[in-house]
């Protein structure tokens, strides 16, 4: 029994568990601007540092069961401070108290047997050979799951093409094509809208079958609204989505240029409803090969900012009747700006309204002119002109007017946030619901059976299987590159070795104290790790907001090549800032702690104990670096590759809901290539963190890629908390405006830690693991943050002219 | 190894869905009651997530030479216009979860009328009121230039003969929001005379009406595109306005 030693680390497990806890607390009291805040991070750190202190008082414990007299006062002043973590302070309390004398039972280490020679296994039989090939199965077998939901079982045929100049000075000029009065051709050459088209093969000249057009909104692809484009199809509907300017694959010269091809000035970013325009009228004069569509049931619905599109391109296609009227039903979803409220009277189709419940960006609609409320009883009274109807209140998905003459108005308020709600399987149902009924599309299929998250599901294991085939390809190669290879098997001998050394409790009978941690290393240890969790915390939304002066271009959607991607500058920053930050912790603390140590030894005569060899793991020779390189290079084009090859056979990417691999696109190439070095600051940063401080620290391999995880996303995790407690308390998200004084939106960019977190906390993991195989720090940081990057940008949006 | 997965995974999955627990039990809902003397005119709920909006009083409830402001909770008796926070103790059109929060009793809450006798109200005669888009990020300014400026604008105007006691009596306002929140705010103010950093959409989305506008191609703190606006048309409205388009006033915003 070790009745002293087990007291002792149950006590020190609470104060941590406290130490979490007030943490919480301090974000909270933070988040509504209590100064009390204060006061709980520091009981959170004295919680710590309990815990710290009375693990490293538990390794002083004799063989007896007796702590060293010299320790007993500073464990009574340490029992005192976890009055804090009550449960803590009584089990101190009784370890403190605790007489008996613990019973150790030495044992004898059996003599070690002769390692086993490990026989080296045929190259089809490793291991790594063998997860490349789940994972390529995988991803084959995930996208072929992916495929059959997204074609609805093969009843629905998804084909892509790029919407031109050509194509729209073919089909949308001149007179006999104009439409109300509308001649939508693209501005020049350099333009172009990626589009999807969902057609039922059911749909024949002689099944005519109505439209449905699908806008996402800001920074956003048409595949996160492939779950409308699959509901609607599989029930009849044939639809097409596109990519907005500037987002996903479409292209956007930025330039216009005069007769003789001298630039003139820029496109403006919002041309012709982001696309639609065009689109509407080049399906719709296009009698040549869109045979199949009923010209008389158009309908279209955007999200978000595609919500105030839609709205304009009612606008842009109404007639002074419902019958003339191009777009016969419209779903504006996630937008309630004056700017489309404004337009509903001028509006003849059907419309719905649909604004999240808990849509964060509501804050900015508060006033008795622009609040949900408000427009919602303009929606219902601005039909056909303004004020037409005198409703004073409405009730929501009631129906009000009639589908017969375009007056039918109907509002949702779905219990989802802004991000999700195009995944909220309420709000497909009422999509649906409203395009059934509006279109007169001829199915029995109910709304609630919905089948789209089939395809998020397979996509994101598919994303799962493609990093199992990319690292467990690396792992295969690295095998067969001997000095990679051996300089793995270096560094895990010396990483055992520290182990060895910690785990050795008994030996000859004595407790061997000498390797254990001090109190003040464990100390060095976690306080840079709490600071950087906190600085990472709070550096977001004002490095978010330094992008706006920094990047001005960008962040006025003007097209550009100096850091174009607008919403990415943000965590662009963020991750320089909390790199470089990361960097000089790592490397400055144990600097200014051995030259204490040198100067101490100098002064006294005694033996230096400087320890440098953290720093022995950055040393790479350059022909390992360049082999590295290369490697990643390689893989990051395999993945790629792979993806690619899924795209073209399948129509499928890598996804789940926010985070996503979409196809290389020249555009976004050039984007990554101006953001990779900027980043790699940060992957750098995190893996020599994670394999030269947490992976020498002598802990199982678990804990060390569980501590590595959560100390690169917790201070992003708290973000979402500070943000949302306040949200819900007070109706008003924390990152709102910038401040009082300067009304910046910020809300955009925590909508984007969603997809950051697991991404953050998957990135130790993977360095660490690479590293562990490779033994050079850089490797993993290299490849992991070539895709990673990318995955972020072209999920994103970018305002590079191309 | 995979023990400790399972464990990471369940303790992953907890704070969410404590979180999500949390979040709901955050949410309140309060009962509002629109009263008139004793006559229940409208019962609505508000949530943080949910405004109330105000039923529309009609004149007839309205007595002569009283004008009426809104809908409060508070104690008729002990609202004076001339309370500093008289114009948060109303609400106008809509009922914000966090306005009634702390008046509620038993989650309920009794808005009634707010009518003052026009005699009660006194006028404040500015001599020129000069509203700015406070909204960095579209309109370039910021309180640093509309600082120097108005230094700037009262060297101005003392050189035409102004007083310290008229020059006291200008009052520069800075409006946030999108283009609609701040026009409705500056209808609601109704005496603002000349406008600063605005856009060509001032009118048409912002429904804010216009005697006449600068060109628009104003540069201001690194924006294009503004707009000067005047709004009023009078003699010191005007001074101001024409001032404001020479170098010296924009070199301000540069």
């Amino acid at each position: 029994m070790k009745t002293k030693r087990n007291l002792m680390l149950a006590a020190s497990i609470i104060s941590y568990v406290f130490a979490a806890l007030y943490m919480v607390v301090t974000a909270l009291y933070f988040s509504v601007r209590e100064n009390i805040y204060w006061l709980y991070l520091v009981f959170s750190l004295l919680s710590l540092y309990t815990g710290l202190y009375v693990s490293t008082l538990r390794n002083k414990v004799d063989e007896h069961g007796q702590l060293e007299k010299k320790y007993f006062i500073s464990y009574i002043v340490f029992t005192v401070i976890s009055v804090l973590q009550c449960p803590a302070c009584i089990l101190n309390l009784i370890a403190l108290l605790y007489k008996g004398e613990d019973k150790y039972l030495l044992v004898e280490n059996p003599a070690k047997a002769e390692p086993k020679v490990k026989k080296e296994k045929k190259w089809y039989k490793k291991s790594s050979f063998i997860l490349v090939l789940i994972g390529l199965c995988g991803v084959i077998v995930s996208s072929f799951s992916a495929m059959t939901f997204e074609t609805s079982g093969y009843t629905v045929q998804v084909s892509d093409f790029t919407l031109d100049r050509a194509k729209t000075l073919q089909y949308n000029n001149g007179a006999e094509n104009r439409l109300l009065g509308n001649n939508f051709v693209i501005a020049n050459d350099d333009v172009s809208f990626a589009v999807t088209e969902y057609r039922p093969k059911s749909a024949s000249h002689t099944n005519l079958l109505p439209v449905v057009f699908v806008l996402p909104g800001f920074t956003r692809t048409k595949a996160t609204m492939s779950q409308y484009a699959i509901e609607l199809s599989r029930r009849g509907a044939v639809v097409f989505t596109i990519d907005p300017g500037s987002q996903g694959a479409s292209t956007y010269g930025g330039w216009t240029y005069d007769a003789d091809g001298n630039i003139t000035g820029q496109v403006s970013y919002n041309d012709a409803c982001d696309g639609l325009d065009y689109l509407v009228q080049y399906v719709y004069n296009n009698t040549d090969d869109f045979t199949y569509i009923d010209r008389d049931r158009f309908g279209a619905i955007g999200h978000s900012a595609g919500g105030g599109d839609v709205s304009k391109l009612c606008v842009d296609y109404a007639g002074s009747t419902y019958a003339e009227s191009i777009i016969k039903a419209a779903y504006i979803s996630g937008y309630i700006k004056s700017s489309a409220a404004n337009r509903f009277k001028n509006i003849r189709s059907n419309l719905a309204l649909s604004y999240a419940y808990y849509d964060e960006g509501a804050f900015r609609y508060q006033d008795s002119n622009t609040a949900y409320e408000y427009v919602a009883l303009k929606f219902i009274n601005d039909v056909n002109g303004a004020d037409k109807n005198s409703y004073t209140s409405f009730t929501q998905d009631f129906d009000y007017g009639s589908f017969v003459d375009g007056t039918y108005r109907i509002i949702h308020h779905e219990m989802i946030n802004h991000c999700f709600e195009m995944y909220d399987p309420v709000s497909i149902a009422n999509t649906t619901n409203f395009f059934r009924r509006a279109l007169a599309i001829d199915t029995d299929i109910d709304d609630a059976s919905q089948t789209w998250f089939g395809k998020e599901a397979s996509n994101g294991l598919a994303l799962v299987f493609a990093f199992i085939f990319i690292f467990s390809l690396l792992f295969f190669v690295i095998d067969f590159i001997p000095f990679l290879r051996r300089s793995g098997e270096r560094r895990r001998e010396e990483e055992q070795q520290i182990k060895d050394d910690y785990k050795k409790e008994l030996k000859d009978g004595r407790l061997a104290a000498k390797k254990n941690k001090t109190f003040l290393d464990k100390v060095l240890f976690w306080t840079p790790m709490v600071l950087t969790a906190i600085i990472a915390c709070l550096d977001y939304i004002p490095l978010a907001r330094l992008t706006m002066d920094w990047f001005p271009d960008a962040a006025g959607n003007i097209y550009t090549y100096y850091f174009p991607a607008r919403m990415m500058n943000a965590v662009f920053l963020w991750a320089i800032f909390n790199g470089a930050i990361g960097l000089i912790l790592w490397a400055g603390v144990p600097a200014i702690e051995n030259l204490v140590r040198i100067i101490y030894s100098k002064v006294t005569g005694k033996e230096n104990t400087a320890d440098w060899s953290r720093f022995k793991g950055l040393k790479v020779n350059w022909r390992d670096l360049l082999v590295s390189l290369g490697l990643a290079v390689v893989l990051f084009f395999t993945f790629y590759g792979l993806l690619q090859l899924m795209y073209i056979t399948m129509h499928q990417d890598f996804r789940f809901t926010l985070i996503s691999a979409s196809p290389l696109q020249p555009r976004f190439l050039m984007t990554w290539l101006i953001y990779l070095a900027g980043f790699l600051v940060f992957y750098l940063s995190n893996s020599i963190r994670v394999n030269l401080s947490i992976g020498r620290e002598g802990w199982s391999e678990w804990k060390v890629l569980l501590v590595g995880g959560i100390a690169n996303s917790i201070g992003l995790v708290f973000i979402l908390v500070i943000n949302y407690f306040v949200y819900f308390k007070t109706g008003t998200v924390y990152y709102g405006y910038y401040s009082a004084a300067d009304t910046s939106e910020m809300w955009l960019y925590v909508n984007m830690v969603f997809g950051l977190i697991p991404m953050m906390f998957l990135l130790p993991i993977l360095n660490r693991i690479i590293y562990r195989k490779s033994g050079n720090v850089y490797l993993g940081a290299v490849l992991v943050c070539m895709i990673f990057i990318m995955m972020s940008l072209s999920a994103s949006i970018s305002f590079i002219p191309m | 190894m995979k023990r400790h997965f399972i464990i990471l995974a369940a303790l992953t999955i907890l704070p969410l869905l404590s979180g999500c627990g949390l979040a709901k039990s955050l949410e309140e809902e309060i009962n509002v009651v629109y009263q008139y003397d004793n006559e229940v005119l409208k019962t609505d709920t508000v949530t943080q997530f949910k405004n109330s909006l105000t039923p529309v009083l009609s004149d007839a409830y309205i007595p002569v030479d009283f004008r009426f402001f809104g809908w409060t909770a508070y104690d008729l008796r002990t609202i004076r216009y001339t309370d500093p926070d008289f114009n948060s103790k109303y609400c106008d059109g809509i009922v914000h979860y966090m306005d009634i929060k702390d008046l509620a009793n038993n989650s309920t809450v009794v808005m009634r009328p707010l009518l003052i006798a026009e005699e009660d109200i006194p006028k404040i005669d500015y001599y020129c009121v000069i509203g700015w888009y406070n909204k960095t990020t579209t309109s370039g300014l910021d309180q640093n230039m509309i600082d120097n400026w108005t230094v700037k604008l009262k060297e101005y105007l003392t050189s035409e003969g102004a007083t310290q006691d008229e020059l006291d009596l200008i009052d520069i306002r800075g409006y946030g929001g999108d283009v609609a929140t701040m026009g409705a705010a500056i209808n609601k103010d109704g005496d603002v005379n000349v406008l600063l950093g605005v856009g060509n959409n001032i009118t048409s989305t912002g429904g804010v009406e216009t005697v006449e506008r600068s060109e628009n191609n104003i540069y201001m703190g690194g924006k294009t595109n503004r707009v000067i606006a005047l709004l009023t048309e009078d003699e010191v409205s005007r001074k101001v306005y024409e001032w404001a388009l020479t170098d010296d006033s924009l070199d301000c915003f540069k």
